[in-house]
Formats: structure tokens, sequence, C-alpha cells
């Protein structure tokens, strides 16, 4: 509705203006307000001088209700509602203490997260320690849109996952995230900034529809006829990082462990994946095209070999070769040295 | 350490904003909300009209039934109910507004909005206007039943909203009903000292800013600015305490208790009324002849003016003035209890002069004109024998003690009251007699005026009070006599002496104080004054003697904000001690036997980062500490499988375990080999 007003457009962008101004000044003089910048090491404490509290809007409406109610039994020298006032404004009171006790004392131990493909959503894990003192309920952890909530038992760990959009390959920051509660009335918010100084690699989206592996005369007799999923040579444990569709659920729930299939090393051919013959490509797209290929030659059991400048990797096969392969493809300059480490 | 999954609903959780995604009650919450109406309407309940209870409860009933069903009534089924309850309880009320109606809006409101509920935030104001329901019943009505339905509601108000917030943070496990109640009032006695704080010493108001609404419907029992025969008798029934004092010496005798209400000198042939403008002039001097008593009387609310007090006070308390006639007038009306200390002379004399010798004998002597002839004959005929007033005086009492009968049923009485009451029905109470008398004393040329009031009153034992009631509801005259003042002639004790010297129930043979449950009486009449005293009682003026043992005499309101400044922050630090000092659990044995097992080994000079494995770190302290080498591996290797596997190892094993790590002693050392301080960052915790 305001945005259609003339001149509205030029207030907000006013509006706008300043309060990046006084994030700027908050941020300089007030580093735990805004935590724009400066990163920390993990784990994280969170204690009392990072840790704000303001009323939430339902808070705001009790405590306005309880001002008229205290200021009428004033009034009226009405003292069972003076009473009623004064205990109902205490425990308002002894809520927002009970939230910010939630919050104090609580550690940030590990942030995680498994690289993936450019546009897919990385699942980032937060592991929280409740510390030996309290169990903590109603907590929030928000980043950008995504926000999810826990409880921690007394001594106990919470693990935390929340999705974070990618667009870019690369080292993805963390960047700054909110812990809140509104626990236990719901009437204030209590909030803490947490920006650990962790990132996660983006792997590059692999191309959509990619010519087929270019295969070298040598590689061309035996075809590994397997497909994954097929036979699991072995199972082994769950380790962070395996891919989801690699675990043997019915296994899984049988043992009460994650088992991971684990495939024969297949025996394929050799396939080179050369930057240098990709050279018609734009550049990014040289680098899809690359993980494309890096996967596909994974994915059909093959040998394989990456050479993009400064770097040859292989031949070899298997998930780590895979992975140090699309690491390298990840980590390649950016045309343009502006894009790294600028999402917020 | 044992991982616990996140309670992570995928469905909806608030937000940061919280508005941005308004979340949906669910059926839970919305029951918990419902019992939250119910509970704040509780203290409600109890004041309101029964047949408008009745219909909230049917409402409250099909609201509950309908949002366990998850049904949303329509807006053209929602919207003409509202209507027509709401304008059915402004009806109970002859649409005036007042306190009672205000009241009854909010009751009728909070059921309806149940009707529409569905978010959080629905909720939420809900449960405000909850809370504002039972402040609203404490205008109406103070007493201590009161104040329980109020905590209850209050109780289930921050539950419901704790429920609610834990909704909207999206805890798939909720408490229990236990667990969640205990917690309600663990916040609530954590939050009392603060409370307290600002209860007693949170400045308060000497005048209030604005006047307390009237009530749109007059429903207490008490005495009233006129008398006609018959007005008193519905208060003769009424068994509750009109009044409660504490003598500080001796107690008058009962016989001597004429506590003065109104003082009533006109009348117009039926019914005897104030006269207000005279009243404003200053009171009739009175001598005393013993020393007065002072007394602390506790009045309950009567909505009107008046101030009982022993015949006759001698100075008015704060915000009560002593009219002409020395009967007590409140500036406000009374709708709550009042205390007021007061003192009387039992032993005076009242007016020994007229101040206005002619205005005012023609004042009290004035009767309507052609009402009453027989007595005015009666009358003319005494006056011919004799000119004594006292003459007149006794002639009238003996006549009455010789043919009239005290009852409470008397017949009714037509134009000529006092005409048919003298020479026909002959029976009557107290009413009666002094309508009767004061007008007989008119018609003989004597000054009078009828008094009213209550007489009599019953020791209660436990406190050490006396309790007036309304069933001692009493009337008399005042004859004003040469060099004696105003002198009080009570001529139902010429009729029913019984009535002055044991109350009421002297004449009708039941005694209050022989009932078999008079302890009981006692005990809860005790406990409803010292309710009065402490939390009632409790306004500007004893708050400004609170300080007095900390050698504040007289406190002013910089003073008492300074104290209630300094209150809340004790109080407050009180509660923070208390919160901080809270473990949910108490740590495991065997968690706390293998720390005691880390001490030992770092005095030792192998201390544990916090960082490090248990295993990891026994392999580091077997490297350093060679003599204990197997030991510490073997602990720490069955404590890391406690650690890690908790449910397969046997208590009887966690406890010999527990009792070997406390046993552990490093060996004395041999070489001179200091350990190395722990790897890592040393700052780190």
């Amino acid at each position: 509705m305001l945005a259609r007003l003339p001149g509205a457009a030029a207030l907000h962008h006013l509006a706008v203006d300043a309060s990046r101004r006084i994030m700027r000044v908050a941020e300089r003089r007030l580093p735990a307000l805004t935590r724009w910048r400066a990163l920390e090491q993990l784990p994280v404490v969170l204690d009392r001088r990072r840790i704000y509290v303001l009323p939430s809007p339902p808070g705001l409406f009790f405590g306005l209700l309880v001002a008229v109610m205290l200021i009428g039994a004033l009034n009226y020298n009405n003292n069972p509602a003076l009473m009623l006032g004064f205990v109902v404004a205490s425990a308002l009171h002894t809520s927002l203490l009970s939230g910010y006790l939630s919050l104090r004392g609580l550690r940030l131990v590990q942030v995680q997260g498994s690289p993936v493909h450019a546009g897919e959503p990385l699942r980032l894990r937060f592991s929280f320690e409740a510390g030996e003192r309290r169990s903590r309920r109603g907590l929030c952890l928000q980043r950008g849109q995504a926000h999810a909530c826990f409880s921690i038992a007394i001594g106990a760990v919470a693990e935390v996952e929340i999705d974070l959009p990618t667009s870019q390959r690369g080292w993805l920051p963390i960047g700054r995230i909110r812990v809140f509660t509104r626990h236990p009335l719901g009437l204030f918010r209590i909030w803490s900034w947490i920006h650990p100084d962790r990132r996660v690699l983006v792997y590059p989206a692999p191309e959509a529809s990619a010519p087929a592996l270019p295969r070298s005369s040598e590689a061309g007799g035996q075809r590994n006829r397997r497909g994954p999923g097929e036979e699991p040579h072995s199972l082994r444990e769950y380790r962070v990082g395996d891919p989801l569709r690699l675990v043997a659920w019915k296994r899984s729930a049988r043992t009460g462990h994650l088992m991971v299939r684990e495939f024969e090393t297949p025996v394929g051919g050799d396939v080179q994946l050369d930057w240098a013959r990709v050279a018609e490509l734009p550049y990014e797209a040289r680098i899809r095209r690359l993980s494309r290929w890096v996967l596909d030659a994974e994915r059909e059991g093959l040998r394989y070999t990456l050479l993009v400048p400064g770097t040859r990797l292989g031949p070899a096969s298997g998930s780590d070769h895979l992975h140090a392969c699309l690491r390298a493809l990840a980590l390649l300059p950016q045309p343009h040295q502006h894009a790294a480490g600028n999402d917020r | 350490m044992s991982a616990a999954t996140a309670d992570a609903a995928a469905t909806d959780l608030a937000g940061w904003r919280g508005q941005a995604t308004p979340v949906r009650l669910d059926r839970r919450s919305l029951l918990w909300t419902a019992a939250a109406v119910a509970a704040a309407l509780l203290p409600l309940a109890l004041v309101l009209p029964a047949w408008l209870v009745a219909v909230l409860a049917v409402l409250w009933a099909a609201a509950v039934a309908l949002l366990r069903r998850g049904i949303l009534l329509p807006m053209v089924v929602r919207l003409p109910l509202t209507l027509l309850v709401a304008g059915a309880a402004l009806a109970a009320y002859d649409f005036r507004f007042g306190r009672d109606t205000g009241a009854a809006l909010l009751a009728t409101m909070l059921v309806l909005k149940l009707l529409e509920l569905r978010r959080a935030r629905d909720a939420r104001s809900v449960l405000g206007f909850a809370l504002f329901a039972s402040m609203a019943a404490f205008l109406l009505d103070q007493g201590p039943a009161m104040l329980l339905a109020a905590a209850l509601g209050v109780v289930v108000v921050l539950t419901a909203l704790a429920e609610v917030a834990d909704h909207e943070s999206g805890a798939l496990r909720r408490p229990r009903l236990r667990t969640r109640l205990l917690s309600t009032l663990k916040l609530l006695a954590l939050s009392l000292p603060l409370a307290l704080a600002g209860f007693f010493l949170f400045p308060r108001l000497a005048s209030p800013l604005w006047g307390v609404p009237g009530k749109a419907t007059e429903s207490r029992t008490g005495l009233s600015d006129d008398m006609a025969p018959g007005d008193i008798a519905s208060l003769y029934l009424d068994d509750s305490p009109a009044l409660r004092v504490r003598f500080e010496g001796a107690a008058p005798p009962r016989s001597a208790m004429y506590w003065r209400g109104p003082v009533l000198s006109q009348f117009d042939g039926r019914s005897w009324t104030r006269t207000p403008y005279r009243e404003l002039i200053a009171p009739e001097p009175v001598d005393v002849h013993a020393a007065p008593l002072r007394y602390r009387s506790m009045q309950e609310p009567t909505d009107r003016r008046y101030v009982l007090a022993l015949d006759v006070p001698l100075a008015a308390p704060r915000g009560v003035s002593l009219q002409r006639t020395r009967s007590l007038s409140s500036r406000r009306p009374l709708d709550q209890v009042e205390t007021f200390e007061l003192q009387s002379a039992v032993h005076y004399t009242l007016g020994r002069e007229l101040s206005y010798p002619a205005v005012d004998r023609q004042h009290y002597t004035a009767l309507p004109e052609q009402f009453n002839p027989r007595t005015r004959a009666l009358l003319d005929e005494w006056r011919r024998s004799t000119s004594d007033p006292q003459e007149l005086i006794r002639r009238a009492l003996q006549w009455f003690n010789r043919e009239f009968t005290y009852t409470l049923e008397p017949q009714l009485l037509g134009r000529d009251s006092v005409d048919e009451f003298l020479f026909g029905t002959k029976e009557g109470y107290c009413e009666h007699f002094a309508s009767a008398f004061t007008v007989m004393m008119r018609m003989g040329g004597i000054p009078a005026r009828v008094v009213t009031g209550y007489q009599g009153g019953y020791p209660n034992t436990m406190g050490g009070h006396w309790v007036v009631r309304h069933s001692d509801a009493h009337a008399w005259s005042e004859v004003w006599l040469q060099d004696r003042g105003w002198v009080r002639i009570d001529p139902t004790s010429a009729v029913a002496p019984a009535r002055i010297e044991d109350g009421l129930e002297g004449l009708t043979g039941g005694n209050a104080e022989d009932v078999w449950w008079a302890p009981l009486r006692n005990a809860s009449d005790w406990a409803v004054r010292s309710w009065n005293e402490l939390m009632l009682g409790f306004d500007a003026a004893r708050q400004r003697q609170l300080l007095r043992p900390l050698g504040v005499e007289d406190a002013d309101w910089k003073t008492l904000g300074g104290a209630f400044a300094i209150a809340a922050g004790v109080a407050l630090l009180l509660t923070l001690a208390l919160v901080l000092r809270e473990r949910s659990a108490p740590l495991d044995p065997l968690l706390r036997a293998y720390r005691s097992f880390l001490r030992r080994l770092a005095r030792a000079g192998v201390a544990k980062a916090p960082q490090e494995a248990p295993l990891a770190f026994a392999e580091r302290a077997a490297a350093l500490l060679p003599a204990d080498a197997e030991r510490v591996r073997a602990l720490s290797g069955r404590y890391a499988q406690w650690r890690y596997a908790r449910a397969q190892m046997a208590p009887a094993l966690q406890r010999e375990l527990a009792v070997a790590l406390r046993a552990f002693r490093a060996s004395p050392r041999r070489g001179p080999a200091r350990a190395r301080p722990m790897p890592g960052k040393p700052g780190e915790r």
C-alpha cells in the first residue's frame, strides 16, 4: 500500500539507507549486535554480552495489558487486583529471565555440511551442546529465510539441520546465523548472532545434457555392466559425507547403525577428461561439462583422469577420486574475481 | 555424548518475525486456551447473574466441542450469535453501563472469541483478555474466594501461553500435564518476591486519579438514606457481617453498642429522610464524660457513603466527614472493605445547646399537616396534663411496654401509618417504634429525630474482635432535652428488652453463640478478617507507616520509590539466585566419579582438555604416567564403554566402576619428569 504512494519509493530508499548506516555504526561499536564481519572460531559459547532481548508483539500487548491493570488497580486502590497485576508483571519478567538462561551457556560446537552441486540445497548440520546445567527447550536457529527449532536435554548435543540455497561453485561461507528463542511464554524474543568461521564447498553444477564421455581408444572393449545399486559388494558404517542414496535402509534398521553400500571398484576403461578438449565452450560451461563427465565416469565405473589448468588428477576411480576431482573443478579460479565469498 | 535429534517440525513454525507465517494452533493449545478462558472467568462467575453464567457455560462447552472437531462456524452464524448474547448481557443490566455490565460483556466476548480461535495470535489475545477478566472480577468483589479463583486463572492462563509458545516453536514432544503445571507454578513462585515488593512498596495513590465507575445494579445490603416502616426487614434476614471491630481496650457492654449510621430528621407522613444540606454545618458539640474508646472498624462494602461508628464518634478519619448530626459520611461510596481508625464517646452530652435554637427547634419538630390526627389528639391531651418532656417520654415508653409486641412480620400500614400502628396493629419492629415514638415526641413539642444504624455485636474470641451483622440493623430515636442535649431513646428496648440485651436471636429463641458450629463460624470470620486486614486494608496510609521499623517515620513517595527499587533489586537477585542454582537433573554418579578421577590425574600433572575423548586422553596419560598406564587405560576404557553404550552396562557394574574411579590414586613420582601441560590451546574451554 505504501509503495503505491508517490515518493514512497524514495522514502523507502532513504529508510533502507539509514538503517544500513546504523548497522554499519553498530557493527563497529557493538559487534555482537550485528556480527556481520567478525568471524568466530568454534566452539562458540553464548554469554550475556552477546544475547539480546526485545519483547515480541504479543509481549508488547501483554505489557500494555499489565500496565493498564496496574494503573487501574492503583487508582481504585484495589489490592487484590494490584497483587494480581504485580504477580503477572513479575511472571513476565521471570519468563524473560528463563528465556535468557535457555540461551546463555549454549555452545555451538560444530557446523558441517557435505558438498553439493551448485543449485542444490546444501544441508548444514549444526551441533549444539546444552551443557551440564540445564536442558533447553524451544530454541530456534535461523539463517536467511530458513529456520529450524530444537530442544536439548541436559548434557546432550542437538544436531539441527538447515538447508542453504547454493548458486555458485566454490567456497560458500556459512554466514551469520541467529539463534533465538521465545521460550517459555512467547512474549520475548531473545537472540544472539553467531558468525562461525566456516565455509563449505559447493561443487559446480553438472551440465544437464552433456555429450557422451570422450572415451579413449584403448578403453573401448570391456565395459563394466554393473550399474550402481544392483549388487553391493559390502556394507560399511555411515561416514559423514556419504550420499544418502547409498544408505542401506533395511540393513540399517536391522542393525541400529546407519549402513552404507560400498561398491566393488569396477574395472573399466580409462578416460581422459581434459580441460583443453572442451575449449570451444565458455569458461563456466567447461567446468560444468567436466563435472558432468566426472560424474558419468564414476557412475560407469571407469578409471578417469582429470586435467585442469595446473592440476592433474588420476587416473583413478572411487569416491575419493570423484570428490577430489569435483573439488578441483569447484576451486578453479572464478572468471571475475569479485564473486567469491560474497554470499550472505 | 548422546545426540538428541532436533525437534524440528517440518510443518509451520513461527519464524523470527512470527507474523509472516501465522501459526495455526493445534488441538492441544486450543483446548488449553479454552481451559484458560474457563478458569479466568471463574471469579466472574461468582458475581455475574446466574442465568448469564449458565448461558456462557453452555456456549463454552459448545465452543470446546467445535474446537475438538476443528470446526469453524461461518461468519453468518457467529456474528448474529455474538450480537444476540452480548445484547442479552446488556439487557440483563437494562442497558445501563457500569463495572458489572462491563465485566459481563468482557466475559461474553471472551467465550464467543473461542468460536473463532485459529491462530497463535488469536490465542494470545484471548489469554491476555482472560487475565483482564480476572482483574475485572476484583472490581466487583474482593473476597478470598475471588482471589483463589483468580490465582487458578493465572496459573491456567500462563500454562496455556507456554503451550501456545511451545507449539509455535515446533516442539514435537510436549511435556506432560504435570510437568507443565509444575513449571508454571515454579515460574510463579520465582516471581513472588518481586510481586510482593511491588505490592507493598510501590508508591500508592492517596487519592484516585479518576473515579471508580459505578455499578449498574445495586445489589449490596446496607442501610438506606431513608426509612419507611418495613424497609429494614430484608436486612434482618441477612446474616452476613456488616462490620468487624477491634477495640483497643475493653469493649463496652453489648447493650451500649449502638452503631450510628445516617440520622433522619425529615418526615413526610410515611418515610423518614436525611436533610443533606443541614449536615454540612459544623458538627454538634460533644461533652465527653469518660475516656473515649479507640477502635479499628472494618466495614464491608455497601456502595453507599455512610460509615458506622459507635455512638457518638468524636473525629472523622481521612476521607470521611463528620456531619452535623455526628454521623460519619465517606467522600465516596464504599465499594470495598474499608478500615477506619475511630474514637467514640459512650458517655457523653451531645449538643447541650441547640446551635440555632429557633431554626433547629422548628426543624426537629416539623411534621406534615393532616397526617395521623389521632396521635396528634393523644399528644395534645398528654400535654394538657404535663409540660415535662421527660414525663411525656415516660408515658410513651410505658404505653409501648404495656400494649405493644415485637414482631418481624407486622401487618402493612396505610396512609396514617403512625395512627394505624399506635391504635390498630400495635405490633412491629424497631422502625415502627422509632418512627412512631419520634412522631409522638415532635407532636409533644420535643425536638426529636430518628437514628439508623446497628445495635449489638458478637465477640469472636478467636480473632479478638466483634462482628456486627446486617441482621443487627436497628433504628432508634434521639430527643433533645434542655440541659441534657440529644438523648438516645430506644423505644424498642421498652417493648423487647431482649432485643437489645441478646440481639435478635434473644427474641427468636436461637442464640448465635451456642450453636454447635459457632467455633467454625468464628474461625472463618477470623480468616476473613485477617484477609481484610492484610490484603484489603493496605492503603497509602498504611504504606506510609510500613517503613517505621526502619526508622522512616512518614515515608513519602520518593522514599517509597527508593525502597521499592531496593526491594525489587533484592527480589530480582533472589529470583536470579534461585534460577541460576537450578539443575534439572542431578549429575550421574558415574560422571561425578569420572570427574574425580580426572582431578586426581590433573594433580598428577595430566589434565584432560575438554575436546579430548576419554580414550585418547587415556593414551596420553598412560604415556606420561607409565606407572599407572594399565589402570588408567582400563578405567578409561570401561568409562568410555559406559559413556557411549550406556544401556549395555549392568547397574552393578556401573556402581563398581564408579567406586574404582573414585579409588584411583596416581602412584608417587620417582623421576623428576613433570608432565608437560596438555596440548591444545590453553585458553580454550
